[in-house]
């Protein structure tokens, strides 16, 4: 009965997560696609050494991105659910907005068929 | 997104006589971190506002009054008796939300 469910999940979530896996300790050469072969922990190397990047700056950016965003979404969420939570005056266009923004949220991401919103922005830049 | 290359905030900026010029949202290194952190932020507050309201109706309401009798003020109310009470869903949904 939850099969079909079981299916779309292992299809479109479980398979890219370990294809990507497997994916980062092989060799990938943009030019010529066929020829890929396990290095190991190689591109990982790569990527720290690399004298191009500055890693220590990418993690920096990376972390400084998750902890504002985490931050901000749980306050402004939190904020929002607590204003729901007890029925006053105004009540009506607070609920009423409140859904919107779902709705426009889930519009947004299923439009974009898994693909992140990040990307989206950053696609069209 | 109605947002998708800021260029909405740019004509209305523009339009409205603040800036001159539209600013690149995206490829500025002062303003991109802080569009990204925007559209994450935008993205998310639906997720966490609905598992916290349900969350919410799970705290009983005779521990409200009580501590209004004992003379707590919104915010003890708030840090004392609301979050503990949601604690292991703001832990689960700040992990999920963090993890993808």
């Amino acid at each position: 009965m939850m099969i079909p469910a079981f299916i779309l999940l292992i299809v479109f979530t479980y398979t890219p997560i370990i294809r990507g896996g497997v994916m980062a300790f092989q060799r990938y050469n943009m030019f010529d696609l066929s020829d890929t072969g396990f290095i190991g922990f190689g591109n990982f190397k790569a990527i720290i050494t690399d004298r191009n990047f500055d890693f220590v700056r990418i993690v920096i950016n990376t972390l400084v991105w998750v902890f504002f965003s985490l931050i901000f979404q749980f306050g402004l969420g939190f904020g929002l659910a607590l204003l729901m939570r007890n029925p006053s005056r105004g009540e009506e266009s607070t609920r009423l907005s409140f859904s919107i923004h779902v709705w426009q949220v889930g519009i947004c991401h299923r439009s974009h068929l898994g693909v992140d919103v990040q990307r989206s922005v950053w696609d069209n830049q | 997104m109605f947002n998708g290359q800021f260029g909405i905030i740019n004509d209305i900026l523009v339009r409205v006589g603040i800036i001159s010029n539209p600013i690149g949202f995206l490829s500025d290194p002062k303003f991109a971190m802080m569009s990204v952190i925007i559209a994450n932020v935008w993205y998310g507050i639906p997720y966490f506002a609905i598992m916290l309201l349900a969350a919410l109706q799970s705290v009983p309401n005779e521990l409200y009054e009580a501590s209004r009798i004992d003379g707590a003020n919104r915010f003890k109310q708030l840090f004392k008796i609301t979050i503990p009470y949601i604690r292991p869903t703001i832990v689960s949904t700040v992990l999920l939300r963090r993890c993808g």
